[in-house]
């Protein structure tokens, strides 16, 4: 009897904390009804705020994957100093506070700012630009371990039987490696849907321009707190989709 | 000359220092784990190490850092044979074989008795089909030569007395002489081969392999053959 007293005390902070998580989100989907969610998707933020969040996100992922592949291969395989210190240089972004990253966003893209020519500040692009930024650290993390993963022998292998560096990469790496490829890319869109600060600062809150969903659900909380509520779902059940989609994502091949 | 290896160059802790010249079909690699047989292997086939020297395969010339020679992997034409085969987990036996294959693949699937195989995932075989999709790969992409690295080792006692004998006939059937890394001398013994011993990255000794169990010039030979002839007598 004691020690299930004892048991009890120390999983007491646990649940404490378990339930800190939980109630909030309980609190998102039981505080709404069918019919206040209806009037609050039918707000008129919400509709391009979901939009422009699609619109962007995608096309983040699409500069994160194309250019992070070739990028966590190169750091993957690289040895010595320099590929640890690019690998620890590219993490950085995800314990730079977003508003560091925005404005630095902003010094760098600003008008008087080295590449202020290129006119991104307050724009759509620097909406997707912000997502890049504060994403591809994510997803090259899990690349890197992924390909980190892969047999050298079967590299090699696959060279000898006659197959270009490229057609290995693709024929053999990547496959080898997809899980984590996906599975950093799960975590990338999460953070890229989620992503507000730098946002806020370097492309501003300008709707069906530079106004995602939670700069919608910061905008709506002054007007309409039904709309915040019903975007604020939204992310949620996406954000959620995601976990489960990587969940269910085989680990490994062998 | 089938072979013509010179290499050298330091990797880790072994100073490699490799030297040797073979006109045998089959060449026996023996040698304690870490004197370089892999390296040795690798090296061959082609991956990026940091070794000089010259290594010639019959006519074809792969390496000569003198001139600047490096011939990338997919122009060498070796049949690379890893430890635990290197097959690809994600393709099926049949992607496996056709991968380089300029050969017929279903010729080369039913060579090796793996047409019954062919739409099968390679994580479903035994030890023994696994090293048969694995030489079938290799040869039918018509390679000059076939590097095998401890091609029986993976496999339990009783799979390996069979599939010894079958790795000695397909050997002796296809035309590319073969480098086999082992440190069985039943191996040797059964794939009539000659024998070049490595110990701590160099070559310690060459020969038939009945004339370097007659006079073994290192202990580690002196066990290898020692120990083969007392489980020949049991």
């Amino acid at each position: 009897m004691k020690g299930g007293w004892r048991q009890a005390a120390f999983a007491a902070p646990g649940f404490v904390l378990l339930a800190f998580l939980a109630v909030p989100l309980l609190a998102l989907v039981v505080t709404t009804s069918p019919s206040e969610l209806a009037s609050g998707l039918a707000h008129p933020l919400v509709g391009p705020a979901l939009w422009l969040s699609v619109e962007t996100s995608v096309i983040s992922m699409a500069i994160v994957v194309a250019c992070g592949l070739p990028l966590a291969w190169i750091i993957a395989r690289g040895q010595g100093r320099w590929a640890s210190v690019v690998e620890t240089f590219v993490a950085l972004p995800i314990v730079i506070p977003p508003a560091v990253a925005g404005i630095a966003l902003l010094l760098a893209f600003g008008r008087s700012g080295p590449l202020g020519a290129a006119g991104l500040p307050f724009t759509t692009a620097a909406v997707v630009a912000a997502q890049v930024t504060v994403s591809a650290p994510f997803f090259l993390q899990s690349a890197i371990a992924g390909f980190r993963k892969v047999d050298p022998d079967l590299i090699l292998v696959a060279r000898t039987l006659g197959a270009s560096p490229v057609a290995t990469f693709f024929r053999v790496t990547i496959p080898l490696a997809w899980p984590a490829i996906l599975a950093g890319l799960g975590l990338a869109w999460a953070r890229a849907l989620g992503e507000f600060g730098a946002t806020l600062l370097f492309a501003g809150n300008l709707s069906g321009r530079t106004q995602t969903m939670p700069l919608a659900i910061y905008a709506a909380l002054e007007s309409d707190v039904r709309a915040a509520q019903a975007l604020a779902l939204l992310l949620a059940v996406a954000a959620f989709g995601l976990l489960l989609l990587l969940r269910l994502i085989p680990t490994g091949a062998r | 000359m089938s072979w013509s290896v010179r290499l050298s160059g330091r990797l880790g802790d072994l100073d490699l220092s490799l030297a040797f010249e073979s006109d045998a079909k089959v060449v026996c690699v023996v040698g304690p784990n870490g004197s370089g047989k892999t390296t040795l292997l690798r090296a061959i086939a082609g991956a990026s190490l940091p070794v000089e020297g010259h290594v010639s395969v019959g006519e074809r010339l792969l390496l000569d850092t003198t001139r600047a020679i490096d011939v990338p992997p997919e122009a060498r034409r070796v049949g690379y044979v890893p430890q635990g085969f290197g097959l690809f987990p994600h393709l099926t036996v049949g992607d496996n074989v056709g991968f380089g294959a300029r050969d017929d693949v279903h010729d080369a699937l039913e060579r090796y008795d793996l047409l019954a195989y062919a739409d099968r995932p390679v994580s479903a075989l035994s030890g023994g089909e696994r090293q048969r999709v694995a030489l079938a790969r290799a040869v039918a992409m018509r390679p000059a030569c076939l590097l095998l690295d401890e091609p029986l080792s993976a496999l339990d006692a009783q799979t390996r007395r069979t599939t010894r004998k079958d790795l000695a006939a397909y050997l002796a059937a296809e035309a590319a002489p073969a480098l086999v890394v082992t440190h069985d001398a039943r191996d040797v013994r059964a794939l009539g081969a000659e024998v070049v011993a490595v110990e701590g990255g160099v070559v310690v000794q060459q020969g038939p392999w009945t004339d370097l169990a007659e006079g073994p010039a290192s202990a580690f030979l002196a066990e290898l053959f020692d120990a083969d002839f007392v489980a020949s007598q049991q």
